[in-house]
């Protein structure tokens, strides 16, 4: 990255020299970051870290979500257990309920709206990667490197910028707090069925429960709309029915059918 | 993370496409020096916004910084709350697309008084109140055929219904009002707009709507000619009101019947209410599955929630790639994606449209028709097909404003130019009067002609 911002600061240079003694600044500032490694460390301790990994058998978060400047809010349930089972239910009263989920081998989704349907391509990567439960707290897992970039104020709060590569080659920026080293805010791109969604995260609040540290309030701004997600809850090592990672009878009935379109 | 993404999805989910927003009248008021400062921030709010999110950067050209000059002064100098929305809705309008609408903070009264928090709106503090009486309904449906307001259809057991109006008879004048000069007026300033038919069918049927304990006097030119004056009675409409988010949406009808018993015929009023309106269209679906076609109704359909165009699309596509069309907006492209239903339908569907119908009647019936799923029968619609969103304003007004633009799958971009039937036929007075609805009839024809096994078997 170092190489990428001298290269970038030569071009400059040769313009505006203004700019070139700004972008030298930039360099000498760049050189005394710390590295991208140590930070996603020191996140992830101070999420819960490592220690929490071996105590942790489900999670189970109820939260809610506001898109407020078009008054609408509903209530979000997420139920995670290790290794990788995961059921969402998204409900907005009257209007939607959304569903999603990983059975250790399907993912699918189901809404009123659009109906049951089966996740595949880098849609579903993208969801294995949510749900595989250890990665949430073991950066490694999730992500194949980080590298610090910058720094930046986050809503007052002096953060590091770590750009992130996933395994399968996605791009994601992190802006970590230098003083909690929990994330402030992040940029990612969302694979959905409609397209790829960029979206701007700011991290506002968090809260410790049982030794996990998860942000409870969330401001996510994409495709023009800003969107609250308060967590109200998250219950570690429930009793959770196996049931409740099964896949819902419209997918069993989708897979009977692919099952017999094969045969 | 994984929750944080499921909102990302959620986004691409809820946007609105609606034709018009409701509107009520609202009694004036000399605004307070509170009301102006509200209405100061509801016009910075919305030239704001027009400025960084609606999906043409451009604004068409506009020289936005010059309309802010130009038209915020009128805003703050005007001494009542007509003035001051005159002056946003003519500021919009400049844009020139179509979802760009101020609701007046009076529709959302009922909202505001069943929340556990009600918000002060700037109708508390101008002293604007709710209508004594609810308001009404006649049961009249009317189009403008031929430069003449004519009523297309009425509701049976409706009070227009119980009055002796049919279909086919003129409306020449409304509460003393001429219906003529007003059709010119209308044409005269819109030009060429595709929105005409909605715009003055909207206008006349606000017209004769009103508080349930009035009477609308009313007169008619009957079959013969021959001029007929009626007090029409109201009734409240059928159905629960609906709202969606900050949308007042009003109530939610779903019909659906055989024609002959060898088709089906669904029809609904606004892509609204999924709850409801999902199943109930799943039921009719699988009600005619043995049919030789079916027949969805959208004339009149104002709209609605994007999603459900593709929810119900999916009950007669079985292609896994399928989409209805795609949404640009400023920093991302959303393609209208369609997923087939276990057991969707795969004979003839005629969709019936006409002037009234919009937004995600349009990108429906287009969507599928550049999907070869359907042939669409009537006249042209509205042409108004922006994904829009609607907010409330620091007034307490509904801001409704285009979030995105739509370009069908074919490559069609229905905004202002509407989805031109492949079968033509509009409405005539000759066909109402002899109670003949020539739409219906060219689909029906369609379909019988299509030889679909279910028609082959019944020996059609």
């Amino acid at each position: 990255m170092v190489m990428k911002s001298t290269q970038r600061c030569a071009q400059l240079r040769a313009s505006v020299s203004i700019m070139a003694i700004l972008a030298m600044a930039g360099i000498a500032t760049a050189q005394d970051l710390p590295k991208g490694e140590e930070l996603m460390d020191k996140s992830s301790e101070a999420s819960g870290g490592d220690a929490m990994l071996d105590e942790i058998e489900n999670l189970t978060v109820r939260g809610k979500m506001a898109i407020q400047n078009m008054g609408m809010s509903g209530d979000i349930t997420m139920y995670m257990a290790a290794p990788d089972f995961a059921y969402m239910v998204f409900e907005l009263p009257g209007l939607e309920k959304l569903q999603r989920g990983w059975n250790g081998e399907v993912g699918w989704e189901t809404s009123l709206m659009q109906g049951p349907r089966l996740l595949t391509g880098s849609e579903l990567a993208s969801f294995l990667r949510d749900v595989d439960f250890e990665a949430q707290l073991d950066w490694r897992r999730m992500y194949k490197s980080a590298t610090c970039t910058g720094e930046k104020d986050v809503e007052g709060k002096p953060s590091y910028v770590v750009e992130l590569v996933t395994q399968t080659d996605e791009a994601m920026t992190m802006m970590i707090d230098q003083e909690t080293y929990l994330p402030s805010a992040m940029t990612l791109t969302q694979d959905t069925q409609f397209g790829s969604i960029t979206a701007d995260i700011l991290f506002k609040e968090y809260k410790s429960f049982r030794g996990i540290v998860m942000p409870v309030v969330t401001e996510t701004k994409a495709a023009g709309q800003t969107m609250v997600l308060t967590i109200d809850s998250v219950k570690v090592n429930e009793e959770l029915d196996e049931s409740l990672f099964a896949v819902p009878d419209d997918i069993q009935a989708m897979l009977d059918a692919k099952a017999g379109a094969e045969e | 993370m994984p929750i944080i993404r499921m909102l990302v999805i959620l986004t691409a989910v809820f946007y609105l496409s609606l034709g018009c927003a409701t509107t009520k009248v609202e009694a004036e008021a000399p605004l307070t020096e509170e009301a102006i400062a509200l209405n100061i921030q509801s016009f910075d709010y919305i030239w704001t916004t027009m400025r960084d999110r609606n999906w043409d950067k451009d604004l068409g050209g506009l020289d936005w910084d010059a309309v802010r000059d130009e038209v915020r002064p009128l805003v703050a100098d005007a001494t009542t709350m007509s003035e001051a929305r005159r002056a946003m809705t003519d500021m919009l309008r400049q844009i020139e697309q179509t979802h760009l609408s101020l609701i007046p903070a009076s529709v959302y009264a009922e909202i505001d008084a069943e929340s556990d928090t009600p918000e002060e709106t700037l109708s508390d503090t101008v002293g604007n109140s709710e209508m004594d009486s609810p308001i009404g309904v006649t049961g009249l449906t009317v189009r403008i055929v031929n430069e003449r307001l004519l009523v297309t259809d009425v509701e049976a057991r409706s009070p227009a219904d119980n009055a002796g109006v049919l279909p086919g008879w003129e409306i020449a004048v409304i509460d003393g009002k001429r219906v003529g000069p007003i059709i010119r007026d209308v044409t005269e300033s819109l030009g060429e707009s595709t929105m005409r038919q909605i715009i003055l069918s909207r206008t006349f049927s606000d017209r004769l709507d009103g508080p349930i304990d009035e009477r609308v006097a009313v007169r008619f030119r009957d079959a013969d000619g021959k001029r007929k004056s009626l007090g029409v009675g109201r009734a409240i409409p059928e159905g629960e009101d609906i709202v969606f988010g900050n949308l007042p949406v009003g109530p939610v009808l779903l019909e659906h019947r055989a024609i002959d018993d060898d088709i089906g015929y669904i029809t609904f009023n606004v892509f609204m209410d999924p709850v409801n309106l999902m199943s109930d269209f799943e039921e009719a679906v699988e009600s005619y599955r043995d049919r030789s076609g079916i027949v969805v109704d959208l004339r009149g359909n104002r709209g609605g929630i994007a999603a459900m165009a593709m929810g119900l699309a999916g009950w007669f596509v079985s292609e896994s790639d399928a989409y209805l069309g795609t949404m640009y907006m400023r920093d991302a492209e959303l393609r209208m994606v369609v997923n087939p239903r276990l057991r969707s339908y795969d004979g003839p569907v005629a969709i019936l449209v006409d002037g009234c119908s919009a937004s995600c009647a349009e990108i429906f019936a287009g969507g599928l028709r550049d999907l070869g799923r359907a042939r669409i029968f009537g006249s042209p619609t509205a042409g108004a097909a922006l994904p829009a969103a609607v907010e409330r304003l620091p007034n307490g007004d509904g801001f409704m404003y285009p979030v995105a633009d739509y370009i069908s799958r074919n490559g069609d971009r229905f905004e202002g130019t509407g989805v031109v039937p492949d079968v033509d036929v509009g409405y005539t007075r000759n066909a109402l009067l002899a109670g003949r609805d020539r739409a219906l009839e060219a689909a029906s024809e369609w379909i019988r002609e299509s030889g679909h096994p279910a028609a082959a078997s019944a020996g059609i």
